[in-house]
């Protein structure tokens, strides 16, 4: 590497002066440089997993060697060269089964976090910018909700509207929405307070417009991170619920339904095995993607 | 400090309030008849019993009017009494409660133990192999469905190796210790048995540990993600400069610093450690409050649901609280505010 | 001399390892300490000045290394020790004062013990005695009352109080080398000649040589026998300190002498002719706010800004100096309505604005407009140097938006700036750029007034005298008038027609400057002006033009 002469921005030597540090956050640099920063081992990993499943949802029905509903063997058989994951107690093959959950569980959950995130942040985003009775009215509301332990309430919403997987998954968004009101609260208390803020007030800025253009943005990247975090602990929860007889009905082939069927049949390893695995790959995958992308976020803003 | 204290508790009972109208409604809203579970199926034929069981158990009145019964009854500790038990919902969840906490208690340990060392490793270690996998492993831990791995442990550590004892607090046909605190390892140790400690100890390890993973996985990271930033703080460099070795710093300096975080997390696992609880308890066949959850909503039984939600909104709102409290004694700075 | 120096640098260069590649810090630079004696480092941000003292007791960054050179110190070369014995080094022969106290002191730990670690670190007592003597340390320094305030935490002391902690700790082994880096700039300016003061006797009287790093050419005049000038990374002068300050050799250190306020010899800004009529007129204001105290939470209301009043005549500038708590940056937020008063009144040319909202105030900011101090905060930093110029326009519904692009490129030629930057992000720019963008964005509506609240304070001293030039003769061109808010007396001298002094929510004096500099009547004031270096124990060299 060549050394070049020059100021220093970002490189720390100890001490420092009096003056005010570099830049925070969301910097925009060439396009070429910013793309390197993603190119972390996590991040490459995770989101190469995270494109297979893509496709595997797309492409299920061609991917699928047997039908996943109906009967394609004896019952109960071990893996084998027909059989991946061997079948379960109704003859249905087990790996077509998996690759036709995906369908169900993974768009389900996407579906799930990406409405908590818009509820939330709206509400949020309101209580934490314009504070007052605003604030004392929306957020009690979420601190109520999470005060619920989340599995209690999802059970209790879904025992409520019925068994199902849509039900399950507008159970989940009333538990989860609440977490995002909060984080985007507290985030929106702490922007409205910087210069940049002020100096959009002061150019006489209606109070929507401050927060739709200079606050609200600057909690993009916070959101969007937790997001992808949140989004393994929702892929869980549905399966979860499934799993408990709350969410998704026979004869959906839900990964937690499955693994409720690989229960009962204990000792037919094979029928949990295959959701299982199914599900810690995915999960896996998108919480690598996620931590990776906290960890660009982090370091730019530490501008080291 | 005790305004602080103060204004949280006064918090408390407004949101317990708001849990259990939220539950109230929520289990009143099924569109399945409740009657089925308390007369039995067969028994929905019989007008008689059927009108009999509607008066007795007040479900003919409004549901204004059997909201206000249940909250004047809650007020003097009275539960209702559950569909399926047909006994006080306050005995159903104090006799099952001990169970829960032993396993939630018992994971909590684990996890900040284990997640503490395991952070402070993969700080110290920043960059390296034991870095790597610790951060990978925390991330596993989180990425786990725990029912799931309840059922691949049981299957390959009892069903296949035999080094696991069978799912339940105690082996068959064991009796269990006098009740005393209704911990089953404490009682033991209290009535002085030791087979039975170790007995009751090995069953619970299992589930425990399942139990403890997710969190484990998120102490280990907030462990490691504070050591690494209070060691780039500025104090430590001032440390530096008195003649401190890096790992006298890191001892004596960024330890502590880094520990508060984890403070707080406990309060917030309460949430992760019931949702467990109901997972594997239904796994290892444990009679907790879990167990009791899964079974009253699928039998639509409304007192012991609203119930459940209530002593799980306390456990959760108990744990806020108590957090507030350790982090106020150990930051001198938020006891000033 | 002729005896061995205590600290030899030699050729020393320092690289730093970064995204963007190898950036030098340090190049090829040297420099000398005798024993007992202060030489000063004196630079600008970027200069390396920091980064040379972090490699004396190495402890630079992990991502910086020594590339070249050599470290002697006391006959020893301290680049070829091991880590273990630089621990032996640390805190017994060199020590160091940082800069900010709050961040340098562990909050979670009290004070005192962390002064006594420094004792049982290095062997040289047990706990009980260590403690004995970090309480003594603490009386040294002039810390009253501090057998108590021992066990008190960081956060429960004044600034220039935990700056005196970190000058014990510093010098609690009697160190041969006291490395003080900016000891003083994160503190007000009377508590800075204070401290200073007392470092000053403190090594004095133990003998210890100091290597005071500074920005300001001035302090490091007076504080040093020695000055060494730094200029990215190298070396450019270095002299004794009065040689340097009357007859520098360097075109640069003729510059940072020239910029500097304090050795100001005129101010920048004739006095207006005759007596132009107010623009701005504040009367009583008033801010107080409610603050809880108390273990029951009363309410007391803490008074910000107590029964302030004074005019801004159209044309000119004024000035408000006040330390940090004295309510300077409130009366600036009340006038540019950002706060609300609790009482008094706000008239603009003549008409009361105290209580307008709506369509008044919508107007009232198109003649009031700011310039805040942050040059990194105070610009959105998703939106390009055009975008944040042209929103005023916007939301102002100005012009075309073709007009909107062409102001903006007047405005930015009016602020000396490339219209071309108009396409880049704000961390592209260097903090001047940054403030001539602030500046343009505050000129875009044609305002009358500008409020500059600390607009220079975050600039280095050669930009900050290029911002004062610039505002100076926008004033002349435009006729505007300026409410100009700083901490730094000297500063303010340069620029304002009018001068007020602020202490704790009231004004305590006001005049022009000259009146102000040559017969300052309240206390306060006289503290101020001591507190100014001006190179040399004793006079202020000031002639004012007016």
């Amino acid at each position: 590497m060549t050394i070049t002469a020059g100021p220093l921005a970002e490189a720390g030597p100890f001490g420092g002066t009096a003056l005010p540090q570099a830049p925070l956050d969301d910097e925009k640099l060439p396009f070429r440089a910013r793309l390197r920063r993603f190119a972390r081992p996590q991040i490459v990993v995770g989101a190469t997993v995270v494109l297979v499943w893509l496709l595997v949802i797309a492409l299920a029905g061609v991917l699928a060697p047997h039908d996943p509903f109906s009967s394609s063997g004896g019952r109960l058989l071990p893996p084998s060269g027909e059989h991946l994951f061997g079948t379960d107690s109704l003859g249905r093959d087990v790996f077509s089964r998996v690759l036709h959950g995906a369908r169900l569980s993974l768009p389900i959950a996407v579906l799930a976090i990406v409405l908590s995130v818009l509820v939330g942040s709206l509400v949020g985003a309101v209580a934490g910018f314009f504070g007052g009775w605003v604030d004392a009215v929306l957020m009690p509301t979420a601190d109520i909700t999470m005060a619920f332990p989340s599995i209690l309430l999802a059970m209790a919403v879904a025992a409520a509207l019925g068994p199902g997987l849509a039900n399950a998954f507008l159970a989940i968004v009333a538990v989860w929405w609440p977490i995002y009101a909060r984080l985007v609260r507290g985030q929106i208390l702490s922007i409205k307070e910087r210069e940049h803020v002020l100096a959009a007030r002061a150019i006489g800025m209606g109070r929507w417009a401050v927060l739709r253009k200079h606050v609200l943005p600057h909690s993009l990247t916070p959101v969007s991170v937790n997001a992808t975090m949140d989004l393994g602990s929702i892929i869980i929860l549905v399966a979860s619920l499934s799993f408990l007889g709350l969410g998704a009905l026979p004869p959906s082939p839900e990964w937690g339904a499955m693994i409720t069927d690989g229960a009962a049949n204990f000792y037919q390893w094979w029928i949990a095995a295959g959701p299982g695995i199914a599900m810690v790959s995915v999960v896996l995958a998108v919480n690598f993607l996620g931590d990776g992308l906290r960890d660009v976020f982090d370091v730019k803003n530490r501008g080291r | 400090m005790l305004r602080f204290t103060l204004r949280r508790l006064a918090l408390i009972p407004l949101l317990l309030w708001g849990i259990v109208t939220i539950a109230f409604f929520l289990s009143r809203s099924v569109s399945s008849n409740p009657l089925v579970t308390i007369v039995g199926e067969r028994n929905l034929g019989n007008p008689d019993v059927v009108a009999a069981a509607t008066r007795r158990w007040g479900l003919d009145k409004s549901l204004a009017e059997q909201y206000w019964v249940y909250l004047t009854n809650l007020v003097r500790g009275d539960l209702g009494t559950s569909f399926r038990t047909k006994s006080p919902v306050l005995d159903d969840l104090g006799a099952r409660l001990p169970a829960t906490l032993e396993l939630a208690f018992t994971a909590l340990v684990i996890a900040v133990v284990l997640g503490t060392v395991g952070g402070v490793i993969a700080a110290r270690t920043q960059g390296r192999v034991a870095d790597g996998v610790l951060r990978v492993a925390a991330l596993a831990g989180s990425s786990l469905p725990v029912f799931w791995v309840g059922l691949v442990f049981l299957f390959v550590f009892y069903a296949t190796l035999g080094i696991a004892p069978s799912p339940g607090r105690l082996s068959a046909r064991v009796i269990p210790p006098p009740d005393v605190t209704g911990f089953y390892t404490v009682d033991s140790l209290l009535a002085g048995d030791w087979p039975l400690f170790t007995d009751a100890f090995a069953h619970l390890l299992m589930p425990a540990f399942i139990m403890s993973l997710a969190l484990l996985g998120t102490v280990i990271r907030l462990v490691r993600s504070q050591m690494l930033e209070e060691q780039g703080a500025d104090y430590v460099r001032t440390a530096r400069a008195k003649g401190m070795a890096r790992g006298q710093v890191l001892n004596r300096h960024v330890l502590k610093n880094a520990i508060t975080p984890v403070v707080t997390l406990i309060g917030v696992s309460v949430g992760l450690l019931i949702m467990g609880a109901v997972l594997i308890e239904t796994i290892f066949s444990w009679n907790g409050i879990g167990t009791y959850a899964v079974e009253s909503s699928r039998g639509l039984d409304f007192p012991a649901i609203t119930g459940v939600c209530l002593v799980g909104g306390v456990l959760f709102l108990l744990g806020n609280l108590l957090t507030d409290i350790a982090y106020a004694t150990i930051d001198p700075r938020v006891r000033l505010s | 001399m002729t005896t061995a120096p205590l600290l030899q640098v030699r050729d020393l260069s320092v690289a730093f390892r970064t995204d963007r590649g190898d950036v030098e810090a340090v190049s090829g630079a040297s420099l000398t300490v005798h024993a007992g004696q202060t030489v000063a480092v004196v630079g600008e941000s970027g200069s390396g000045k920091s980064t040379l003292t972090a490699a004396v007791n190495r402890l630079l960054a992990p991502n910086g290394r020594v590339t070249q050179g050599s470290v002697t110190f006391d006959g020893v070369d301290l680049l070829a020790r091991s880590e273990r014995q630089m621990n032996g080094v640390r805190g017994k022969q060199i020590g160091l004062v940082p800069q900010d106290p709050m961040s340098n002191l562990n909050p979670l730990r009290s004070v005192g013990s962390q002064i006594a670690e420094v004792f049982t670190v290095h062997r040289e007592a047990r706990v009980r005695e260590a403690k004995k003597k970090a309480v003594e340390l603490l009386e040294r320094v002039g810390i009253a009352d501090a057998g108590r305030r021992y066990a008190q935490y960081q956060h429960e002391f004044s600034g220039g109080m935990r700056q005196r902690v970190l000058i014990a700790m510093g010098l609690a082994l009697r160190p041969q080398l006291l490395i003080a880096d900016e000891p003083t700039s994160a503190l007000d300016v009377t508590v800075q000649k204070t401290v200073l003061d007392q470092l000053a006797e403190l090594t004095e009287t133990m003998g210890t040589a100091v290597l005071l790093v500074t920005h300001d050419l001035a302090l490091a005049a007076e504080r040093a026998d020695h000055v060494v000038v730094m200029r990215k990374g190298a070396v450019v002068e270095e002299g004794p300190a009065q040689t340097v300050l009357t007859s520098p050799t360097a075109e640069y250190t003729r510059l940072l002498i020239s910029a500097a306020p304090s050795l100001a010899t005129s101010s920048m800004v004739t006095p207006p002719e005759g007596t132009a009529e107010p623009i701005i007129e504040v009367t009583g204001l008033r801010k107080e706010y409610p603050v809880r105290t108390g273990a029951l939470g009363r309410r007391t209301p803490f008074t910000a800004v107590d029964d302030v009043s004074f005019t801004i005549p159209r044309g000119t500038t004024v000035g408000i100096v006040g330390e940090s708590g004295s309510g300077k940056s409130t009366v600036a937020k009340m006038v540019l309505k950002l706060a609300e008063p609790t009482a008094g009144e706000l008239a603009f040319e003549g008409t009361s604005v105290t209580g307008i909202g709506g369509r008044e105030l919508f107007a009232f900011r198109r003649r009031v407009q700011p310039v805040f101090q942050n040059p990194y905060a105070a610009l959105d930093s998703r939106y390009t140097v055009g975008d944040a110029i042209r929103e005023p326009l916007d939301v102002h519904g100005v012009g075309t938006p073709a007009e909107r692009r062409a102001k903006v490129a007047e405005l930015l030629s009016q602020v000396a700036l490339d219209p071309e930057l108009a396409r880049r992000y704000p961390h592209e720019l260097s903090g001047g750029q940054r403030q001539r963008v602030a500046i343009a964005r505050a000129l875009a509506l044609d305002p009358d007034v500008v409020v500059l609240d600390e607009a220079v304070s975050a600039l280095d001293v050669l930009v900050q005298a290029q911002i004062l030039e610039l505002l100076v003769s926008l004033q002349r061109r435009l006729g505007l008038s300026y409410l100009f808010i700083s901490h730094d007396l000297a500063v303010v001298r340069m620029i304002c027609h009018v001068v007020h002094v602020m202490r704790a929510g009231s004004i305590v004096e006001s005049g022009s400057p000259a009146e102000l500099f040559h017969h300052p009547t309240h206390a306060y004031t006289r503290a101020l002006l001591d507190a100014i270096p001006v190179g040399e124990a004793g006079s202020p060299s000031v002639v004012p033009a007016g």
